[in-house]
């Protein structure tokens, strides 16, 4: 079955028209032409093979004054405008038009007309006439769809009254409206016109020139049909608040005078009050030089552990030293790589650094050269530098799988030679890199310095002590700080330890004050 | 001199940078610009110099006869170059086909090797302190299992949502582990406000030091 998509009528398969209002059925795939079966998409009005029109007549909107149309054969003949088509005795342009159409479409040779015109020529037949007579209404007369019920004549009387007490303005009705009205077509149709036949069924039953297929050139260009719209209940109360939101005139902005209290003068400097106070806590502690965290500060056992996994290399034993961190977490990664380095030279390990990050390249070589120096390293001898190493998990497996290969490094034959990883990470994902390339698959020991915020995703796997996944983390530069404490030489990370502390006791109390003022003003205002 | 004049550079970027704590202005926007155009131009420096040279480049031209299979890689890099016109943007498909398939093999190996089955080895904990080892340890356990179960049912998209004694389970557990990613988030929010403090105090350390010298 298809349901027409106009009335809502169901229809056999196969068909073509809706057998209740007559209009072309859309299949699942589209449109059918009824002139030449071609099967079109929904969308168009026009039969793409043939030419011929797939929507009503009646239902063109477009109020564009004619155009000229051209027909195959070089004759030209005036458009003829789709709300018009029904014609009216003072339309005398239409009426012409609609002429020379006709002279022309009678002016081509017999054998030229197309089979679905010769259709179009066989319509009046004496038995619709007769149907079409009996169908007929006589002048003023209205359908029986359009007579009001006797029970709302007195109540339609009434409305109708006090609407022209009120003194409304009669509605303008459109002219493609106008020309559906049924009495006036009547009165000015005459037998043999091109209005065509009246609707035998429908709601449009009586009217003219509403339905039926026509060719293209009577088609207005801009002819288009009217899409159904439907919408839910609330997207009409939305329209309505946005409709209403619209159409409100905009109001003036008020000029605000805020009173200069010294509560809005502290709201206006606020900011520069903590600005203020956090550059108080950071380099007060640092012009005074003091060292409070040098002799109190306790280290963690993740720290510990990475001491430990360090201080018990043997000598002589090479360990992978990765640096993969930029300029934005320097800060924190430089003095870990500071302590740590230094405690493998001290060591007397072989070190073999490399990068994940172009930036980590260039920074650690800056510091692996400032350490070597101070402990005696020869570079090529005791410590080199692979430097960045591209392609993510390929580049970092052909960098382990390289090693004692062609262009590879002498220090060790294979990865599994290597006695410990250490990775310094200022994202997690470098940590997990490792260790899913080269601490699980070659089953190297490792221990990672991280930055803080890669600690939280970086510490389950230090953790995971079962299975030696990390055998030591050290978080930050308070990770730094304890290394440099654990080891007995302190830094630039013990030292800064007094300026961070400052700043975290100084930013809980600017948070304690904030809200209790945030409170106070919530209370005030109950 | 040279080093005098690199700390005098690095300072006065430092403060331009700090700048912004007034508004944004065309200083600040000048640094910005030297440091995204430095690190692309120090990249591709690096590149050219440390990957390109020595490991394809240097080996081509010594020798031709052992070193002809760098002319693979050479060539599906050069059709990488193709996809800036998207008219022949085709032909680096099989390059990147190469590449993504390469990569997506090693990393799905590495996760299920490296993350995956240890992860779930390790969330296999027990609740109990005589095989925990410790009281703290076996309530350090059990904060693991109910994080790790309230985590994963909150994940449980297709279930939850409606009535009975199953649904109101996974939506109490749903619950419990919102707040422990809230936790969670909250602790990774802390340590990087830790870490922008580290930073400040190094460019403390720098401006008071190496610049101004007031620090030994």
């Amino acid at each position: 079955m298809i349901n027409c998509p106009h009335c809502g009528a169901s229809n056999k398969d196969g068909s073509k028209f809706c057998g209740d209002c007559g209009q072309p059925l859309i299949t699942r795939n589209g449109v059918t032409c009824p002139m030449c079966d071609n099967l079109n998409p929904p969308s168009v009005t026009a039969c793409t093979n043939c030419g011929a029109r797939l929507i009503p007549v009646g239902v063109t909107p477009s109020e564009e004054p004619l155009e000229l149309l051209e027909v195959e054969e070089g004759a030209v003949v005036e458009g003829v405008e789709g709300e018009d088509t029904v014609a009216e005795p003072d339309d005398r342009g239409e009426s012409e038009s609609l002429e020379e159409f006709a002279d022309v479409s009678e002016a081509e040779p017999e054998e030229a007309m197309p089979p679905w015109l010769e259709k179009l020529r066989e319509l009046p037949s004496e038995e619709a006439a007769s149907e079409e007579e009996a169908t007929r209404l006589a002048p003023g007369e209205l359908p029986d769809w359009l007579e009001v019920p006797p029970e709302f004549e007195e109540v339609l009387s009434e409305a109708g009254r006090a609407v022209e007490e009120e003194g409304v303005p009669r509605a303008e009705i459109p002219s493609w409206l106008e020309a559906l009205r049924p009495a006036e077509e009547e009165g000015v149709a005459e037998p043999g016109e091109l209005a065509g036949p009246p609707e035998r069924t429908g709601l449009l039953k009586g009217i003219r020139g509403t339905l039926g297929i026509e060719p293209i050139l009577a088609i207005p260009p801009r002819a288009a049909s009217l899409p159904a719209f439907s919408a839910p209940p609330h997207a009409y109360e939305h329209a309505e608040v946005f409709d209403k939101v619209v159409r409100e005139p905009a109001r003036p902005s008020a000029e605000v005078v805020r009173p200069r209290s010294l509560e809005t003068l502290v709201a206006s400097t606020m900011r520069w009050i903590i600005y203020l106070i956090v550059a108080t806590a950071v380099v007060v502690p640092i012009l005074r030089g003091s060292n409070w965290a040098e002799a109190n500060m306790p280290v963690t056992a993740s720290t510990m552990a990475m001491y430990d996994a360090i201080e018990d290399l043997p000598a002589d034993s090479v360990v992978l030293v990765s640096h993969d961190y930029d300029p934005g977490v320097a800060g924190e990664m430089i003095p870990q790589a500071k302590a740590v380095v230094g405690h493998l030279m001290r060591r007397q390990v072989r070190l073999i650094n490399v990068s994940l990050t172009p930036e980590g390249a260039r920074l650690s070589r800056e510091v692996v050269d400032e350490v070597a120096e101070a402990h005696g390293y020869e570079y090529g001898d005791d410590y080199l530098s692979l430097g960045y190493v591209v392609g993510v998990e390929a580049g970092l497996r052909s960098i382990v799988e390289g090693f004692g290969g062609p262009g590879g490094t002498d220090f060790v034959d294979r990865i599994e030679d290597v006695a410990l990883v250490v990775e310094f990470a200022g994202a997690p994902e470098y940590v997990r890199l490792w260790l899913e390339q080269v601490q699980a698959p070659y089953g190297v020991p490792m221990v990672a310095g991280v930055s803080a915020t890669a600690d939280p995703l970086a510490r389950p796997y230090y953790r995971n002590q079962a299975q030696h996944q990390l055998l030591g983390l050290m978080t930050g530069l308070v990770g730094a700080a304890e290394y440099e404490r654990r080891a007995g030489h302190p830094g630039l990370a013990l030292a800064s330890m007094d300026s961070q502390s400052m700043v975290h006791i100084a930013m809980v109390l600017l948070v304690l004050v904030g809200n209790l003022a945030y409170l106070g003003g919530r209370l005030r205002g109950k | 001199m040279s080093e005098v004049l690199t700390v005098w550079i690095a300072a006065i970027l430092t403060l331009i940078v700090y700048s912004y704590l007034l508004a944004d202005n065309p200083l600040y926007r000048l640094a910005e610009h030297l440091f995204v155009g430095s690190s692309v131009g120090y990249a591709a420096v690096v590149i050219l110099h440390n990957i390109l040279r020595p490991r394809l480049l240097e080996p081509l031209a010594q020798d031709a006869g052992v070193g002809w299979p760098y002319i693979i890689p050479l060539f599906l890099g050069l059709l990488l170059l193709t996809k800036a016109r998207t008219t022949i943007a085709w032909l680096g498909n099989s390059s990147l086909a190469f590449l993504f398939g390469v990569g997506a093999a090693l990393a799905i190996g590495g996760a299920l090797l490296g993350s995956f089955l240890p992860q779930i080895q390790a969330s296999w904990v027990s609740i109990w302190p005589a095989t925990a080892g410790s009281v703290e340890a076996a309530v350090d356990n059990v904060c693991l299992a109910v994080g790790t179960i309230g985590t994963l049912a909150y994940f449980y998209f297709t279930m939850g949502s409606g009535r009975g004694a199953r649904n109101a389970l996974i939506r109490f557990w749903a619950t419990v582990g919102k707040w422990v990613m809230l936790i969670t988030f909250g602790a990774i929010f802390g340590n990087r406000i830790m870490g922008y403090v580290s930073l400040l105090i190094e460019r403390a350390y720098f401006l008071l030091g190496d610049w101004l010298g007031l620090v030994g």
